[in-house]
């Protein structure tokens, strides 16, 4: 509700205020003439047509009914006589062409308002638009102006800053962007991007842009990050993700160094220096009975922790994983150089009360040996001793050829058609196992390709007395 | 066998890494801060508090992750829109300091306006020093800037990379409208967390409305402010509209229904967009048939769809949204139970024409309660009714406002 400057009596009529400001002069006119703050605002400017004002109309709407949420522009008409004597509008077509020496009326400022006989400040009058003037027209004794609200034109599509390497203004310049990556906008980041459940696998991660190859550095927005988050990213390495369509799920990548975040004025993460290789880990779940498991396993492929199934003595679930197809992730980027990657079969486990129970996680694979197929190498019994609380166990099959066809490492496919179990073998009937989810997480994937280059290293000469020289 | 005086090349075996050729790339992090502007304001140069009128002040300081939707419109404003960029440092005049502040003079060719201090208050980005000055002065015909920061920028010269924001963004906005809506105490949608990358080019009106729209408000123009405006029903007590004028001897007041089309009663809101699928994770429904089980007024809410097809002679009307700011699953539920609500009923539509004295105070979103005997029964003296639209004619001697107000609660 507004203020009104000015409360009307019950006989003071209603004086409607139009004034104009180009920028160096200001316009005053007025229904009706009246001086307010010793200045005149002129009551015979203003044309009347029919009778009545040519101001022709106040006010605004927005159609809520159906779902209009912005509100509608104003367009508001009026005139002025073209024959007025006012100095600062006489010849009105004259003074406001569209010419470089004349003064300039479009898109200037246009405030109408209200204000009641008797009053004798500016201050009194309630100012009702801020428009501006968008086109004018004459005819033989009218100038006609067309307002309407100019406040829009400060708006322009967003994101406003493109990858670029031809200027550099510090935010959206970079030399080293590829081709395809010219042009690309630069988000802007709202909100919190670090919620997620990758066995679940919702994920809330922000798109960002590849700026230089040659270091894996990213802009992910052309403003700053609230800076606690970065502490979350640096601290446990862990800063993007790729996504990686045959798995419909987000690949977490990592260098052993850390990853390295830039954020003054924009926010850059770079993954990769000289000579660093950049790792992924990805977590497959389950998310399907086994062949020949006798227990429902929804309240584990569900991944949530307000679930779980409950294994008695000697009792097993036996899972699979959801489908996926691994076709682009290469087999060259499975092989680390220095170990195989570790493949882990994980589970999340509690006991029901606050006693050790024992657990075994192993493999089953049906396509190897007599039906019904052959177990993993894991055996015996591992101890959980969390008791109540929610904890991951896990065992690495990476080295566990005992059930595979060929020699090591496994392939993608090999695990998609394999079993993954978990055996309660606590040793007592009544000592339960609690079951919320699992899935299996391979790490350490090498996400470079590694080449052997030859690299000129010097030149030298022989003599004919045999000595070598280095050029 | 080495051949004297031919130069020989030499060459040595190295281990190279190429590129991850990381083709599509997502990050982790925490979006945009709040500036200074959240508990700063020009109108007496002092807190935010004491320029938002009656307002709770917001307790959000800068530095704060900005995801409250209040504050995220406040910030498209103040950080995205009223900008000037790509601009530098003409003329480097010099530093003084004192009391703690420091001074930057310097001039600025490129800005738009000459306008005296037209600046004032703006907030400088030195992208090349990675430093912050707020402007204190503007003399336009010199294009000079006086600007103030407490920590020192020794490294700032002329040539600087610098883009201004928030100019103007104190007299732009109405700052009371938009923390009556925000403050994290008592505003009405306090608790509500949105999270969105911007990241694909967007019409700057359909990424404002969508916004509003899934904070379930409405912005209007007010003078030279922008207003935010809650889609709630009026808590507390509100004007009584008794007398339309007469037109030719009756009433100027007439109702009607909000169409039947607009009617739904089969809601189903997606959310919590996953970028690297490109698909939504989350969905909430109801409908007669059943509901989402998240969902607290889920029984409630299937048993008004059931009405609706009962008494609307087998009415199914559906209507389904994609959230593009919300992923946060309380969020979410609000809003959802907001617009089934706002949906799920017909709403009176009221065309109501007031004389000028004692109208024109009211702005749109305004809420007032309608006491006339054109009114049905159940709704006349009770129910509120927020103005949708007050358009009037200058008419000399009798000026009138035809205002259409929409039935809330």
């Amino acid at each position: 509700m507004k203020t009104l400057a000015m409360t009307a009596g019950n006989d003071n009529a209603a004086i409607w205020i139009v004034k104009i400001f180009d920028g160096t002069n200001t316009y005053r006119f007025a229904s009706k003439a009246i001086t307010l703050s010793s200045n005149l605002y002129d009551g015979d400017a203003l044309s009347r047509v029919n009778n009545q004002n040519s101001l022709d109309m106040f006010g605004r709407q927005i159609d809520l009914i159906n779902d209009g949420v912005l509100g509608e522009n104003i367009q508001v008409t009026f005139s002025l006589k073209n024959n007025a004597s006012n100095s600062l509008i006489d010849g009105f077509q004259d003074e406001f062409y569209p010419a470089t020496s004349g003064k300039i009326i479009i898109m200037q400022e246009v405030s109408i308002g209200v204000v009641w006989e008797g009053a004798t400040t500016e201050a009194e009058i309630t100012w009702l638009e801020n428009l501006g003037c968008v086109d004018f027209s004459n005819d033989h004794s009218n100038i006609y102006l067309a307002c309407t609200d100019i406040s829009d034109k400060e708006l322009f599509p967003l994101p406003y800053y493109k990858v670029q390497n031809e200027y550099d203004n510090k935010i959206s310049y970079f030399p080293n962007a590829g081709e395809n990556n010219i042009g690309a906008l630069i988000p802007i980041v709202y909100g919190d991007f670090t919620i997620q459940n990758r066995a679940q696998r919702i994920f809330n991660l922000s798109p960002c842009v590849l700026v230089d190859p040659t270091s894996d550095k990213f802009i992910i927005a052309s403003h700053e990050f609230e800076t606690t988050s970065l502490s979350l990213v640096e601290a446990s390495q862990y800063a993007l993700f790729s996504y990686l369509d045959g798995f419909k799920t987000f690949i977490r990548l990592s260098r052993a160094s850390g990853t390295s975040a830039v954020n003054t004025i924009v926010h850059t993460i770079s993954m990769q220096s000289t000579g660093g290789i950049v790792y992924g880990d990805i977590i497959i779940p389950f998310g399907s009975s086994g062949a020949y498991n006798i227990k429902t396993v929804g309240n584990i492929i569900d991944q949530d922790d307000t679930t779980y199934l409950q294994l008695d003595d000697t009792e097993e679930t036996d899972l699979k994983l959801v489908d996926f197809d691994g076709g682009n992730l290469d087999l060259y980027q499975l092989r680390n150089f220095d170990a195989y990657c570790p493949i882990e079969i994980t589970f999340r486990l509690s006991s029901d009360n606050a006693n050790d129970r024992y657990y075994l996680i192993n493999y089953w694979n049906t396509r190897v040996g007599a039906d019904p197929g052959t177990a993993g190498g894991n055996t015996g019994s591992f101890l959980l001793n969390t008791g109540a609380t929610i904890t991951e166990y896990n065992y690495d099959m990476k080295a566990d050829n005992t059930a595979k066809n060929g020699g090591l490492p496994w392939t993608l496919k090999e695990l998609s058609e394999i079993e993954f179990t978990l055996q309660n073998v606590s040793g007592t009937a009544g000592q339960y196992l609690r079951v919320y989810g699992g899935y299996l997480n391979i790490n350490t994937i090498q996400m470079n390709q590694f080449t052997t280059v030859l690299k000129k290293a010097f030149l030298f000469q022989v003599d004919t007395k045999g000595n070598a020289k280095i050029l | 066998m080495i051949i004297p005086n031919n130069i020989l090349q030499v060459y040595k075996k190295e281990n190279v890494y190429e590129s991850a050729e990381i083709r599509r790339a997502f990050a982790y992090g925490k979006g945009r801060m709040f500036d200074r502007w959240i508990d700063y304001a020009l109108a007496n140069n002092t807190t935010r508090a004491a320029s938002n009128g009656g307002a709770t002040d917001p307790t959000y300081t800068e530095g704060d992750l900005i995801e409250q939707p209040a504050y995220l419109f406040e910030s498209l404003y103040r950080d995205e829109f009223f900008v000037e960029r790509d601009l530098s440092i003409s003329t480097y005049i010099g530093t003084t300091s004192g009391g703690g502040l420091y001074n930057y003079t310097f001039t600025v060719n490129d800005l738009s306006s000459s306008i005296d201090d037209f600046y004032n208050n703006a907030i400088i980005h030195n992208a090349t020093t990675g430093k912050k000055y707020y402007v204190t002065g503007f003399t336009g015909s010199s294009k000079t800037i006086v600007a103030t920061t407490t920590i020192q920028d020794t490294a700032i010269a002329a040539g600087d990379k610098i883009f201004f924001t928030n100019i103007k963004g104190d007299s732009k906005l109405d700052i009371e409208s938009i923390d009556i809506v925000g403050n994290d105490t008592d505003g009405l949608r306090n608790g509500w967390k949105f999270n969105r990358s911007i990241y694909q080019e967007e019409d700057p009106e359909l990424l404002l409305g969508n916004l509003l729209f899934e904070m379930r408000c409405m912005r209007d123009r007010r003078y030279d402010k922008i207003a935010l405006i809650a889609l709630d029903e009026e808590a507390g007590s509100v004007d009584t509209w008794t007398s339309p004028i007469k037109q030719r001897g009756k009433y100027a007041v007439s109702c009607n229904l909000s169409p039947v089309n607009n009617l739904i009663n089969d809601l189903t809101v997606n959310y919590a967009y996953d970028y690297g699928k490109q698909d939504f994770s989350k969905k909430l429904f109801v409908n007669k048939n059943g509901y989402s089980s998240e969902l607290t007024n889920g029984a409630t809410y299937k048993t008004t769809c059931k009405s609706v097809y009962d008494n609307y002679h087998k009415l199914i009307n559906k209507y389904e949204y994609n959230c593009k700011w919300i992923s946060d699953d309380a969020t979410a539920e609000l809003f959802f139970n907001h617009l089934f609500e706002w949906k799920s009923k017909q709403r009176l539509i009221v065309n109501w024409m007031g004389g000028l004295k004692d109208y024109i105070k009211y702005d749109r979103g305004d809420q007032v309660i309608l006491n006339h005997s054109r009114i049905p029964t159940g709704l006349r003296n009770v129910s509120k009714f927020m103005i949708q639209s007050n358009l009037g004619v200058p008419i000399p001697g009798g000026s009138v406002i035809n205002f259409k107000l929409i039935q809330m609660g």
